[in-house]
């Protein structure tokens, strides 16, 4: 239960949190805050997924992106994505 | 030696090979073949580097000077045989010390280039081979550019106005291609023509099932021969066995079909019969993966590639280490997208579901009868033939054509047509209601 309770909520159509803005090291992204301060690291996919949270956008239709992208089946494209939004959320990247 | 008076001194051989190409893959693969063939320092050069070294032989590869600057300006920095490599750009034409490597000749051209210039090929890398044809080569070889594309779209069952809407022509020219295909095939119906071109279409199963474990077999599809022979030669460099097919991409589509391989990596032009051979190679049962390679890292061809079945997409800005693990990856199930690209590539498919909804709504708008129409508009009737094949009035057609065009929210019987054309509405919902 408690490991349930640690799992945030994903908005209808998440949105990312304002003022970031990404920097590019290596193979992957840092989100920096206003103040410079590193919120997280993304490799690219999370970092793709990032980009998509508008505020417009459900995360069944990104999963539907997904699945079509890479050829994942449909529930293992919302498990992915789901998981992924959820981390996003939890490290202060979306609101 | 003398001449004009003026002393001349021997000019000793190269050292070193620039291939100068805008095209970073095909560049460093054709520097990496023939490195490996010649045994000589050779490297690409394109318009982020340095310009080659006094002591080199310049290739220029002439399908890319637009990207490439003064090429000109190359040339006369070079003291070696200056070698333009055929292509739409050949600002060298006048010049003395121009040599055409063709690429339609694989290696031949190169290697008489290189033995002239005291660089031997040492150890020749397999050649590539010519894809073969649809059924016929000699009927293939009679058809126009433009009759060879109708025969491509009437072989994906096409339409007289899907082909007309595909090509950007009037169904007029359609037509009059297709009668011109018709007659030199020998063929008297569509069907008759595309039941002749499907042919070698058939999976000969002795070959396909012939793998070895952990091996990974590639078919790698090029326009010309000397392009699938270096792309080739990378992949087998790295382990990866390897055909290389040189053709237009339906023949070396057909061709990866007959070898049945774990990937088909292709490039080619126009890019919508890419498009087109990836589509035909995902229908068959062999399990073969597409990898599709542009010459634009283009966000919309990239999505496209996608709807059309390809497993992985790479541009011409990627590296051989790109390609092969790409390659690699596919073949054991991954997909293989440019990860700078995967963005745009989901929005864009967000963006063309949300429009697919959209006009998915507006069909559903439509009653029994207003469908009846929009299926004979997209067989390309007009609404006289309309009311004579329904059987009702004039007036009757034409209310229902005005509701078509309001509820779908188009101005013209063509735009209707296209619509339900592109988005498949017809043979995805019929009569039955989609919402």
């Amino acid at each position: 239960m408690g490991e349930m309770s640690d799992i945030p909520e994903i908005p209808e159509t998440p949105r990312r949190r304002p003022g970031l803005r990404p920097e590019r090291v290596g193979d992957g992204v840092i989100l920096v805050d206003g103040t410079g301060a590193e919120v997280c690291v993304l490799n690219e996919t999370a970092f793709a997924l990032w980009q998509l949270c508008d505020g417009a956008t459900s995360p069944s239709e990104i999963s539907a992106a997904v699945s079509a992208a890479v050829g994942l089946d449909g529930p293992t494209a919302r498990l992915e994505v789901t998981a992924a939004l959820a981390e996003l959320r939890r490290s202060g990247a979306l609101v | 030696m003398s001449t004009d008076g003026a002393i001349v001194a021997p000019i000793p051989a190269p050292k070193a090979i620039a291939v100068v190409s805008g095209d970073a893959l095909l560049g460093q693969a054709l520097a990496a073949m023939i490195e490996d063939a010649c045994a000589v320092r050779a490297r690409r050069v394109g318009p982020d580097r340095p310009r080659p070294d006094a002591e080199s032989l310049v290739l220029i590869d002439g399908r890319d000077l637009a990207t490439l600057g003064d090429a000109a300006a190359i040339a006369d920095a070079a003291p070696y045989g200056i070698v333009i490599d055929d292509g739409p750009h050949d600002v060298l034409r006048d010049s003395p010390r121009r040599t055409t490597i063709r690429r339609a000749k694989g290696l031949a051209d190169l290697e008489a280039v290189l033995d002239g210039a005291g660089m031997p090929i040492l150890r020749p890398p397999p050649a590539a081979r010519e894809a073969p044809g649809l059924n016929d080569p000699g009927f293939v070889d009679q058809l126009t550019e433009r009759e060879y594309d109708v025969l491509a779209w009437l072989r994906k069952g096409a339409s007289t106005i899907e082909i007309a809407v595909s090509l950007g022509i009037s169904p007029g020219t359609a037509r009059t291609h297709l009668q011109n295909v018709l007659a030199k095939m020998g063929a008297t119906s569509r069907l008759q023509a595309v039941a002749a071109s499907r042919e070698p279409l058939v999976l000969r199963h002795g070959d396909a099932r012939d793998r070895r474990a952990g091996v990974v077999r590639v078919v790698v599809g090029a326009r010309y021969l000397l392009d699938a022979t270096a792309l080739g030669h990378v992949l087998a460099d790295a382990g990866i066995e390897t055909v290389a097919l040189a053709g237009r991409p339906l023949a070396v589509a057909s061709g990866a079909v007959r070898v049945a391989p774990d990937v088909l990596l292709i490039e080619g032009e126009p890019f919508d019969e890419v498009l087109q051979a990836c589509a035909l190679v995902k229908e068959g049962d062999a399990g073969t993966r597409v990898i599709l390679l542009s010459d634009k890292a283009d966000e919309q061809l990239l999505s496209r590639s996608v709807e059309a079945g390809a497993d992985g997409f790479l541009s011409h800005l990627s590296t051989p280490a790109e390609m092969c693990d790409a390659v690699r990856r596919v073949a054991k199930g991954e997909a293989a997208i440019p990860t700078d690209m995967l963005a745009p590539l989901l929005r864009g498919l967000i963006v063309h579901r949300r429009e697919e909804d959209e006009i998915i709504r507006r069909f559903a708008r439509l009653t029994q009868a207003e469908r009846r129409v929009l299926v004979l508009l997209t067989e390309g009737l007009d609404q006289a033939a309309i009311t004579k094949h329904l059987s009702v009035s004039r007036h009757t057609v034409r209310t229902h054509v005005q509701s078509v065009l309001r509820k779908l929210e188009v101005h013209s019987q063509l735009a209707a047509a296209t619509l339900a054309i592109c988005y498949r509405l017809v043979e995805r919902f019929g009569d039955e209601d989609p919402i």
